[in-house]
């Protein structure tokens, strides 16, 4: 029981920095909406939490907190399709999202 | 404080209620209002019975999870801590951040650890020992935006929170997250590949073998991991579970292969084209000739074949070899055609990519051509200039799986900076598509295909209790 009521704590405490900023955007229309858009997406806080835990002697072993991530990010392509990639670090991530919209599409036939 | 007291029982009383399954239990670790709790009421979609958004989200979500853990052996449930909120900064018009997913800690040198000096995802540790090894921490973190169901984000598709693979223009948000809870069971590495944490490899590092060296990640400098790292076509998985169940997946490839001179012998990566007749339905042989044509305003290269070739006679009756760029590929098709060539071979333009174009005709101008077309990288086309006299067939190759090297399953090891890339996938060459492909692919089926068996070679087992399942893709 111990086990799982410092699981919904640990739930807690990482859902709580999210709570300031998980109401919803107003609903525009998409016209409006590609223009007042940022332009990217946002991936420094997504990697910032990685790589400061140390590794610790535990009483069976030792144990290290996640150093890296799997991030799935999706882009809208020419054909007005999505396509996504998942990528383990923020400069892949950055390359997938700022690439030419031909390049994102590894498998996307291509006129010439 | 009260709030947060009586979601803490909550969770609890939840999580309590499967104790000692040996389940992927997924905890809610939403806000009131928020994510798996969106109260927005909506109609049940596609087998999915939720009333609300929250509820839906929720319903995909332990779905994928009751998916894997039926399939897995333990006996220490399999805490996911999961999140659907809005992920700040996630979303544009055009581009978004899905979801992310990670092992939540790693554990090496426990009891009954087959392997020492080796990380291992902590939900796989505690099935190894039966004991939970990281008492109060979850075993798998996974976060997903809800930003995408807002009509400001990435255009009009949002998330399908149906499970009937029906998903339109939208993201099949049960196919995401059977791959993001495969990471999190253990394709994954503990660092951003090819790094190791505190110099130490995790299992799929293990797992991880450079055809070309004959070495494994593990025990390779970090010097060398670095190169291995952009091997294409050479960065294999090596496990018997994967290995002897690849033929399950996938279908034969199709392929050049080189005949002559043996110094290029081999099968050789292609891309297909959309317009002609499938290189798969045929067996092309046939000597290889440079094409030239004139350089002019269509075309001011004499090899990218933009306008009717100048030496024809040496090009009929064989596989015309031209360059990317300047026309179509339909135009460099129709030219080879009309030299009498039986088929044509485009040499990719581009050094930053490993893999070979696939050549569209988005006008659908193409239906002229009678001879089929296939692409090359720029490296394996300067080989192929590289002589005269070499002879190719552009078959279906039995005895070569689509995606497979040597038997093996093929890594996603671009050689170049692809954009988009992480070492814990299967190449895309991988035909039909894999759930653990970098692109998470929209015709997926909702199997797990080889992902168990990856599984399985880091050290999973299947469950005995009910016998082994079988599944398809």
């Amino acid at each position: 029981m111990s086990r799982r009521l410092l699981v919904a704590f640990a739930s807690l405490a990482l859902a709580a920095p999210l709570a300031l900023a998980t109401e919803e955007p107003a609903r525009l229309p998409l016209r409006d909406s590609l223009v007042r858009m940022a332009p990217r997406v946002d991936l420094t806080q997504l990697f910032a939490r990685l790589g400061d835990g140390r590794s610790v002697e535990t009483a069976d072993g030792v144990n290290s907190p996640m150093s890296a991530m799997e991030l799935v990010v999706a882009r809208i392509g020419p054909d007005g399709k999505v396509t996504m990639a998942c990528v383990d670090n923020a400069e892949s991530a950055r390359r997938f999202l700022t690439a030419p919209a031909e390049r994102v599409a590894l498998r996307k036939a291509q006129d010439q | 404080m009260r709030r947060a007291l009586l979601l803490t029982l909550a969770l609890c009383a939840s999580v309590s209620a499967f104790a000692g399954t040996g389940k992927i239990i997924i905890v809610n670790g939403d806000q009131p209002g928020v994510g798996f709790n969106d109260p927005t009421p909506v109609l049940p979609v596609g087998g999915n019975p939720g009333t609300t958004r929250g509820a839906q989200r929720l319903h995909v979500f332990q779905a994928a999870a009751d998916a894997w853990s039926v399939l897995l052996e333990t006996n220490v449930d399999i805490i996911a801590q999961a999140t659907f909120p809005v992920i700040p900064g996630g979303c544009t018009a055009d581009s978004a951040i899905l979801g992310q997913a990670a092992p939540w800690s790693w554990q090496r040198d426990f009891t009954n650890a087959p392997k020492a000096n080796v990380w291992y995802p902590i939900a796989l540790a505690n099935a190894m020992t039966g004991r939970d090894l990281a008492p109060g921490t979850p075993d798998i973190f996974v976060q997903f935006n809800s930003a995408l169901d807002n009509p400001t984000c990435l255009g009009e598709s949002g998330w399908y929170y149906g499970l009937d693979r029906e998903k339109g223009i939208h993201s099949d948000l049960y196919v995401v997250v059977l791959h993001e809870l495969g990471h999190g069971l253990g394709i994954a590495g503990n660092g951003t590949a090819p790094s190791f944490r505190d110099g130490i490899p995790a299992i799929s590092d293990v797992h991880t073998l450079d055809l070309t060296t004959g070495q494994r990640w593990d025990q390779m400098s970090a010097e060398a991991r670095s190169q291995s790292i952009g091997n294409t076509g050479n960065l294999v998985w090596d496990g018997d579970n994967v290995r002897l169940n690849t033929f399950r997946f996938l279908q034969p490839v199709t392929t050049l292969t080189i005949t002559e001179p043996s110094t290029l012998a081999r099968n050789y990566d292609i891309g297909t084209a959309v317009f002609g007749p499938s290189p798969s339905a045929a067996v092309l042989s046939g000597e290889i000739a440079k094409a030239l044509d004139a350089a002019n305003d269509d075309g001011p290269s004499t090899t990218d074949g933009c306008t009717a070739f100048t030496n024809a006679d040496a090009v009929a009756g064989k596989l015309a070899l031209v360059d990317r760029g300047e026309c179509t590929f339909v135009v460099k098709a129709r030219n080879a055609q009309a030299a009498g060539a039986i088929g044509v071979i485009v040499v990719d333009n581009r050094r930053d990519t490993c893999q070979p174009p696939s050549m569209g005709s988005s006008s659908g101008d193409g239906g002229d051509i009678t001879i089929p077309a296939i692409s090359v990288t720029q490296d394996d086309g300067s080989l192929l200039r590289s002589v005269n006299g070499a002879r190719g067939t552009i078959r279906t190759d039995p005895s070569q799986l689509a995606g497979t090297n040597q038997n093996y399953m093929r890594l996603y090891a671009p050689c170049t900076e692809e954009p988009g890339s992480s070492t814990h996938h299967w190449d895309v060459n991988a035909s039909p598509n894999l759930l653990m492909e970098p692109s998470i692919n929209s015709d997926l089926l909702h199997g797990l295909d080889l992902t168990l068996y990856q599984l399985l070679d880091i050290g999973w087992t299947r469950p005995q209790r009910s016998g082994r399942r079988s599944y398809n893709r």
